[in-house]
């Protein structure tokens, strides 16, 4: 009888145990739910990631696994695009060989340049920034006009093209994405207070909805700030485990334990998000609407 | 008066109008353009201004040389490989040596140019932001860097932060020209040509 019962709990160990790897199995699949429809605008958003680390490897291959099933077009880069020196060989390690696959489906990089950055990646091609510190330009599908910004030397000029771009945009989607953040719980950069009170009140006054930004190297995503959604995406290849400060008061969502890249999706009115790390596992998800003017 | 004279008189006073209407509507949508803060620091006497005259001088003698080189270079196309940024950064570099090696260092960061940045950069900091400061600069910035003017930036050095606030107590480089911290130094970095145009060592306390 004794023997019975040990057999019984085994199996019902075993039966646990299996159920639990299971279920991890699920979690660590590339996800791809968003709405995942046809005609919306898909894209990922990855920052700080030009390291040529095995993490950063890593977690490129998780982002070709995602496009698989969620076949993003477009990458929104938000700086820091190669750690160290920027020799020939260096864009290929830490740019040209890890994201190869995606590269080779057509998709485009754009890039913004964060405080690592030599200017001169303005003119390489793969960034697509046309020589340009800053530019913006209109997606493929849906009404969405990405802002790229070089937020490392502010210039009076650059703000002034920004007010004029924003004003003249007649898209409904406005999206900025640069590398310092305006919001973060980072203890070792933080919220760029000064560069907040620059970009805020044209963010807000011509109907930007969503910002994308780097620097910290995490994620998080910053409760919407005066209406306006903030994501920090700064682990595409460098981490700084345990950075976030939960005392701020202004996370919705953070990982800082992992590398984090984002998936993105615009249809109509809502943008729905997905971060998913370099393990796989999708550790935040949601949708929000644009502000309407 | 004839008709013809009159015609004329009128239209020199249109003219006129026009012509202040426009210089109004400058002033105007000059007036609306949010004003950008000062960049640089305040002098605390005469001499100091002087000093900050004297390095505006040299830095714009210094973009000349720069502009000369670089027309006479094959521009970079807008959508360069690696190979050809890097060869174009290389020829750019060795041109800007060749042009300056008769210059020493403090030629262009004069030796009370330097005293007046250190001083500043102690100042901030010392701050109450001063450490967070100087951990952001820090990082990924390794020390026992030794830079040399003219020398090509270290390729093993990644480009370091420049907080805004450093940048706010330091003049305003044209865009020729930027700031950056190899080490404890705080350098000039041509940043077309990548190679280092003066530096202030020692601007990072220890």
């Amino acid at each position: 009888m004794r023997a019975r019962i040990v057999v019984l709990s085994l199996l019902i160990t075993a039966a646990l145990w299996s159920a639990h790897v299971h279920a991890g199995r699920q979690a660590s699949a590339p996800p791809a739910a968003l709405p995942n429809g046809a005609g919306s605008l898909k894209i990922a958003v990855l920052g700080d990631f030009g390291t040529g680390s095995s993490r950063q490897y890593e977690l490129a291959a998780q982002m070709v696994k995602a496009h698989q099933s969620f076949p993003y077009e477009l990458v929104v880069l938000v700086g820091d695009n190669l750690y160290g020196s920027e020799r020939p060989q260096d864009f290929q390690k830490k740019f040209e060989m890890p994201y190869k696959p995606l590269l080779d489906a057509g998709v485009k990089f754009y890039a913004s340049l964060g405080n690592h950055d030599a200017r001169e990646q303005r003119y390489y091609k793969p960034f697509n920034m046309d020589g340009k510190l800053y530019y913006s330009f209109k997606a493929p599908h849906q009404s969405v006009r990405f802002f790229a910004l070089e937020s490392t030397y502010p210039e009076p000029t650059q703000i002034a093209w920004l007010e004029d771009e924003l004003k003249s945009s007649k898209e409904a989607w406005k999206v900025v994405f640069f590398h310092h953040p305006l919001y973060s719980s980072g203890e070792r950069h933080g919220s760029d207070t000064q560069l907040r009170d620059t970009l805020e009140p044209l963010f807000l006054k011509y109907g930007v909805s969503l910002v994308f930004t780097g620097h910290d190297h995490f994620y998080e995503r910053v409760k919407p700030q005066k209406g306006i959604l903030y994501f920090v995406t700064g682990s595409g290849g460098q981490l700084r485990t345990g950075n976030i400060d939960k005392s701020t008061g202004i996370t919705a969502a953070g990982l800082d334990t992992d590398n984090a890249f984002l998936m993105g999706e615009f249809l109509g009115d809502v943008f729905s998000f997905r971060a998913v790390s370099r393990t796989g596992q999708a550790f935040d998800s949601g949708s929000f609407t644009r502000r309407m003017q | 008066m004839t008709r013809a004279r009159a015609a004329i008189s009128l239209s020199h006073a249109h003219g006129a109008m026009a012509l202040l209407l426009a210089v109004l509507c400058v002033m105007f949508v000059a007036g609306c353009r949010k004003e950008a803060p000062k960049q640089g620091p305040e002098p605390a006497n005469e001499d100091e201004a002087r000093t900050l005259e004297d390095f505006q001088q040299r830095v714009n003698a210094y973009v000349a040389v720069h502009k000369k080189i670089e027309d006479s270079l094959p521009k970079l196309p807008k959508e360069a490989t690696p190979v050809q940024i890097d060869a174009h950064q290389r020829a750019f570099g060795q041109r800007i040596a060749e042009a300056r090696a008769g210059d020493k260092h403090g030629d262009l960061m004069t030796p009370a140019m330097q005293r007046l940045v250190r001083r500043h950069l102690a100042q901030i900091f010392g701050s109450k932001d001063g450490a967070a400061l100087k951990g952001s600069i820090m990082d990924e910035n390794p020390v026992g860097i030794q830079v040399t003017l003219n020398q090509r930036y270290p390729d093993e050095v990644p480009l370091s932060t420049m907080p805004p606030d450093i940048l706010q107590l330091l003049p305003k480089m044209p865009e020729e020209l930027e700031y950056r911290f190899v080490g404890r130094s705080l350098v000039i970095m041509d940043e077309h040509a990548h190679v280092i145009a003066d530096y202030v060592s020692d601007a990072v306390p220890e």
